[in-house]
């Protein structure tokens, strides 16, 4: 019985792929080969590959020298001398000296060409601070809490459980 | 057609004679897009895949060496770009699962003769095939694919194996096995 599908289910699977080609497939594809290859000779001289590679290489030995030069300049020793370290006082410790504040408004025409005034920081040694005296803390008195407990529980009585014989009958 | 001439072809269009590849799509064309079409299951993807599969067998064909034919090795390139094609955003399993698509089900449009008959016998007919044309959708991939190349009635056995990197056993094996489901299927559905 089922061999009477297999012809009808062969010539469906036939018509599933049966349909043709768009007519216009083999002039689409030589088209679209031709504009490749038009872009290819409107391509810039210097996208070319034998042009581009070595340009490239160029601009790449130039950074790794730019790179290793200044890895190379920063590994030096330091020859700058070395000084004690100061204590930099902040603005309004009773070392700094107070200067009046000055406004824009204040400054004169002379004195605005250069620009807005900062604050110097002066470096100056601080003088040690003073010893504190110690605090003394008096004892705080605490009621005593009387807890009661929460629930009385009553004795839970079980009595014994009685269990039937169960007569088994042998087996015949 | 014969395979000398495509060989001439091919050395002609790497040459760069452009006519000489479109001598080579006028020949392969239809092997070209069915081999598309049993993948992607529409037409237009068709259209578009083996458009797609000839431009990158052009700018490949210094790749060939001629180990296999021509034809192989376009329908290979073929098979791997409609592969590429249906994954992209299941493009592939919409086409199959709806009824109707704008351009219609491409499998839905193509119907072979009826028989001659009463009504009732032209509609059991028809319900038949639509039956088995469901039933071979529903078919794993692998089958599914196999056994739309082998029925196409355009490749042998050989070819498909090197399309779908399987071997000749195993395209067999599949073909029998993929009848073997449809009409497993049919006759759960009642078709006796």
């Amino acid at each position: 019985m089922l061999d009477r599908f297999d012809e009808l289910v062969d010539d469906v699977a036939k018509s599933m792929t049966a349909a043709p080609p768009d007519a216009s497939l083999a002039h689409r594809v030589s088209t679209r080969i031709a504009e490749a290859a038009g872009d290819d000779g409107r391509r810039p001289v210097w996208t070319r590959p034998w042009v581009l590679v070595p340009v490239a290489s160029v601009c790449v030995l130039i950074v790794a020298v730019v790179v290793t030069r200044e890895g190379s300049v920063r590994l030096k020793p330091d020859a700058t001398p070395v000084t004690p370290p100061s204590i930099i006082a902040p603005v309004g410790s009773p070392g700094l000296v107070e200067r009046p504040f000055q406004g824009r408004g204040d400054r004169g025409p002379e004195n605005l060409a250069r620009g807005p005034e900062r604050p110097a920081l002066r470096s100056q040694a601080v003088a040690p601070l003073p010893p504190l005296a110690t605090p003394t803390i008096e004892p705080i008195d605490v009621d005593r809490l009387d807890v009661q407990p929460l629930v009385e529980m009553d004795e839970i009585q079980i009595g014994p459980i009685a269990l039937d014989r169960i007569e088994i009958a042998a087996m015949p | 057609m014969n395979a000398g001439d495509d060989v001439e072809l091919v050395a002609r269009a790497r040459e760069g004679d452009q006519a000489a590849f479109e001598q080579l799509v006028l020949r392969h064309q239809a092997a070209v897009h069915r081999a598309a079409l049993s993948a992607v299951g529409s037409p237009a993807d068709a259209d578009d895949v083996a458009q797609e599969a000839f431009l990158l067998a052009y700018r490949r064909l210094k790749s060939f060496r001629g180990e296999a034919t021509f034809k192989t090795w376009m329908l290979t390139i073929t098979w791997n770009q409609a592969i590429n094609h249906r994954r992209k955003a299941g493009r592939w399993w919409r086409r199959f699962v709806s009824v109707e698509t704008e351009e219609g089900t491409p499998f839905e449009s193509l119907r072979f003769a009826s028989p001659s008959g009463t009504p009732e016998d032209l509609a059991a007919h028809d319900e038949l095939r639509d039956a088995i044309r469901q039933a071979i959708r529903e078919l794993p991939p692998a089958l599914r694919d196999t056994f739309l190349l082998a029925q196409s009635g355009e490749y042998t056995y050989d070819e498909i194996a090197a399309m779908v990197k399987a071997k000749t056993g195993t395209i067999k094996w599949r073909v029998s096995e993929a009848r073997r489901l449809v009409k497993e299927r049919l006759v759960a559905r009642g078709h006796k």
